[in-house]
């Protein structure tokens, strides 16, 4: 019995090994890719020309979806943001998905809204609207209010009833950038045959000063969760979806800011309403849907920061937003099996799909199995200590390489956070979020897992401060 | 410990010390990346303070004040460039005549025309972009040539630089564009054309019956060609495309000239969704009465934009297109009398 314990454990503490070897490689590669990529988009933004791109007549249309349920605390701040945004033509849709704590009072409020009739020319199906309403404050302004049906089915019904050419679909609960729809729209406007969804980075709210719906002093947060938050992001952003995108092979464009061409996700039927991954799945779908029918395009990731998100501050709040995300992969995921090492899928059948299942999807689970069965080994004797110890400090030194290249290419292209304390802190971040946190968000990952494998549904709430706090 | 367990243990060590050693070395570069863009903030913030006096006289109307670039510029090209070209951006006339002037003595000019000739390619496009801002017209022969360069991203800048500098000598190479680089989507080109103004209608009614018509069509109308409503009529009514037929209508909308109502009636049963959108939008702009009732009939066309632009046509005729609104918002429930309701609610008036 003790022989075939230990060949187990044994077993799992090379399979550990080999995942870590693996994965750290793959963000290896993806900052690679994202470097180049970086390089030549700081390139291009020296002969931008975005005041050309402004006055441009061929500068498409763009509605702004905003779902909101319960939003009440940010929804003002935040339409504020949207409606002074620096673009040509844009309307503003937010659809009030049934909420319950005077999330429409509040609209009707700030934004003197009357109702109105509106011919909704999408088809996709959602819950009931009850009311279409116009504002008399802000002429690009349109709510609906509908039923709740979560998210998906709200964005949906802001398909639907968008009359634009590309939709851009926000969360009720972020500050943009003012130019965010310029930069965005720049590959579409450049590439409009091929360019069927952008996305662009998202960063961290807590701790800025915000004033007017607009982030007028990035600063880092001052609590501990955002804090290692922010290093986690400019990893994914900076480091991985940069490279990914320079293959066209980027699987998520987030679901608090991404632009997407309308006729095309009416194709794919819009977002679907059984899975809280409804962001990941669009673009697998897109992917998808234009890789078999053998049509040239691209789903794009501009490294411009566009807009800033409030975050979990407490370890409640961050398992739950966790536990969601890590379920909403794996329905996607799920729901696109058939890319998996299938060559009509290119990049995504090789590296993009088999990256997120094996290391995002079903990586936690190896990563926590692997910290009980090192504990384990040591205990036992089964493995050396100085092997274990070795191990375990590869793996962080990996971890804190691969962080502190991500800080490298902020600092050499947005260098948003200026003071020489923030670099301190970030780095500092960096080299302790492994030491705690990485194994928290691991745990908390594997608990989404659990979720999926039983079949959990629902959003969970999400606990929050208020951006003008 | 067996053999391959002290081998793998090796090879673990070695890794950590270069991943140690990695992240030692990024350290430092950070703090050396940092340390550097302070003291280059600090410089350029210097070198600015440095320069902005001389600047501002030529602003301001003085010539002469770029002299006192001069001896002071070793090493600060790119800073006098991009205090130049911001300076320039909102100036017209004999300011941005000056402004290029000293661009062109202090050798800015030349120094982005070398690159343009021999930079790698994303060099030549800011190259190309620069030199549209800085406004000399010695720039305009080498973007011409570079209209034609193997890279798209440097023809686009040409093309952008060529607008910005509005030589009269590029508007053939820049209309020779139209409908033939299809690289250069996102109507750079027509942008280019429109910011000459009326110095482009010789060169864009010569291309109104080629394969690039009906952008040039457009780009008449948009102007406000009057000299081009023939062109407009006979393609709306006789061209075999579609989508010609589609931009005559935007054209006819743009120019708003009552010729052309009667064709654009017709244009209003076109096989072709788009043509009968965009006939009932130009009806709108071009506000001819008569129109009220086919504009009634085409708010139960089968296409959604079609009933849109009809029942906005019809608010823009004035009381005989209300006239009709209002009876179809009395009338039966259907799309059309939605319409009509939406329509009138926003513009507050009663049903």
């Amino acid at each position: 019995m003790t022989a075939w314990a230990r060949a187990f454990v044994t077993s799992v503490d090379w399979l550990v090994l080999a995942y870590f070897v693996g994965l750290h490689g793959a963000y290896l590669l993806f900052l690679l890719l994202s470097a180049f990529a970086l390089r030549d988009y700081m390139r291009r933004l020296r002969y931008g020309a975005y005041d050309l791109l402004f006055q441009n007549p061929a500068t498409p249309a763009v509605s702004v979806l905003m779902p909101a349920y319960n939003e009440a605390v940010n929804i003002a701040v935040s339409v504020r943001g949207v409606l002074n945004l620096n673009y040509p033509a844009f309307d503003v849709i937010v659809i009030n998905d049934g909420s319950r704590d005077g999330t429409l009072a509040e609209l009707k409020r700030e934004f003197a809204l009357v109702r109105t009739e509106r011919d909704f020319e999408g088809r996709l199906p959602t819950r009931a609207v009850r009311a279409v309403y116009r504002s008399l404050s802000a002429p690009n302004l349109t709510v609906i209010d509908k039923d709740n049906g979560g998210k998906s089915d709200s964005l949906n019904a802001g398909i639907n009833a968008a009359r634009t050419p590309y939709v851009c679909a926000v969360d009720a609960d972020i500050v943009m950038e003012e130019d965010a729809l310029l930069r965005v729209m720049r590959p579409i406007v450049e590439d409009p045959e091929r360019v069927v969804a952008v996305g662009g980075i998202v960063r961290i709210a807590n701790g800025c000063r915000i004033a007017h719906g607009r982030v007028v002093e990035p600063r880092l947060p001052r609590s501990l969760l955002p804090m290692f938050q922010v290093v986690e992001y400019l990893r994914a952003f900076l480091g991985a979806r940069t490279g990914l995108s320079s293959v066209n092979g980027l699987l998520i464009i987030s679901g608090a800011f991404g632009v997407f061409s309308r006729l095309r996700a009416l194709e794919v039927g819009g977002y679907r309403t059984d899975t809280v991954g409804e962001d990941m799945e669009l673009v697998c779908a897109l992917h998808a849907r234009l890789r078999e029918s053998g049509r040239a395009y691209r789903v794009v990731f501009v490294a411009d920061p566009v807009c800033w998100t409030e975050v979990p501050g407490d370890a409640t709040t961050l398992s739950r937003q966790r536990r969601r995300w890590q379920r909403g992969l794996l329905e996607a995921l799920a729901l696109h099996r058939r890319m998996l090492f299938d060559g009509r899928y290119g990049v995504l059948g090789w590296l993009s799909y088999p990256f997120f299942f094996f290391f995002e999807g079903w990586g936690p689970a190896v990563e926590i199995a692997g910290y009980l069965s090192v504990t384990l080994s040591l205990l036992m004797g089964w493995v050396d200590a100085s092997f274990a110890f070795a191990f375990l400090t590869l793996s962080i030194g990996l971890g804190v390489t691969i962080t502190l290249c991500s800080i490298v290419l902020e600092e050499l292209t947005f260098h948003r956070y200026r003071a020489w304390t923030d670099l301190a802190r970030m780095t500092l971040y960096g080299l302790i979020e492994n030491l705690g946190y990485r194994q928290l968000t691991s745990l908390y990952r594997c608990l989404g897992l659990w979720d999926y494998l039983r079949g959990r549904q629902g959003w969970g709430e999400m606990r929050r401060a208020g951006l003008g706090a | 410990m067996s053999a391959g367990g002290a081998a793998t243990l090796s090879w673990l060590l070695a890794a950590v010390w270069l991943s140690a050693a990695a992240a030692l070395g990024l350290l430092a570069a950070l703090i050396a990346l940092r340390a550097a863009r302070a003291a280059f903030d600090g410089w350029r913030g210097r070198r600015r303070a440095a320069f902005a006096s001389a600047l501002d006289g030529l602003i301001t109307g003085r010539p002469d004040a770029a002299r006192g670039l001069h001896p002071r510029l070793w090493g600060d090209a790119g800073v006098v460039e991009e205090m130049l070209t911001q300076a320039a951006l909102p100036l017209t006339g004999p300011l941005r005549a000056d402004i290029a002037r000293a661009a062109q003595d202090l050798g800015l000019v030349e120094r982005r025309l070398r690159q343009l000739r021999a930079g790698p390619a994303h060099a030549r496009a800011q190259a190309a972009e620069r030199l549209g801002l800085l406004g000399s017209s010695s720039a305009v022969e080498p973007l011409k040539a570079a209209l034609s360069d193997s890279n798209a991203e440097v023809r686009r800048a040409a093309v952008r630089a060529l607008g910005r500098l509005r030589d009269p000598s590029a508007l053939p190479a820049l209309a020779a564009l139209i409908g033939a680089d299809r690289e250069m989507p996102g109507e750079p080109v027509s942008q280019a054309l429109l910011g000459y103004g009326e110095a482009a209608a010789p060169v864009l009614l010569g291309l109104a019956r080629g394969p690039g018509r009906g952008r040039a069509l457009r780009l008449l109308g948009r102007l406000r060609i009057l000299a081009a409503a023939p062109l407009i009529a006979e393609a709306l009514a006789h061209d075999p495309d579609a989508a010609v037929r589609a931009d005559a209508a935007r054209a006819a909308a743009d120019l708003g000239h009552p010729d052309a109502a009667a064709r654009l009636r017709s244009a209003l049963s076109d096989e072709s969704a788009a043509v009968r959108a965009q006939a009932a939008r130009a009806l709108g702009a071009v506000g001819d009465p008569e129109s009220a009732p086919h504009l009634e009939a085409a708010l139960d066309d089968s296409d959604w934009w079609t009933r849109a632009y009809a029942a906005q046509a019809l608010t823009r005729l004035g009381e005989p297109g209300l006239e009709h609104l209002r009876r179809v918002a009395a009338g039966a429930d259907g799309p059309p009398r939605r319409l009509a309701r939406e329509m009138l609610d926003a513009l507050g008036l009663p049903r």
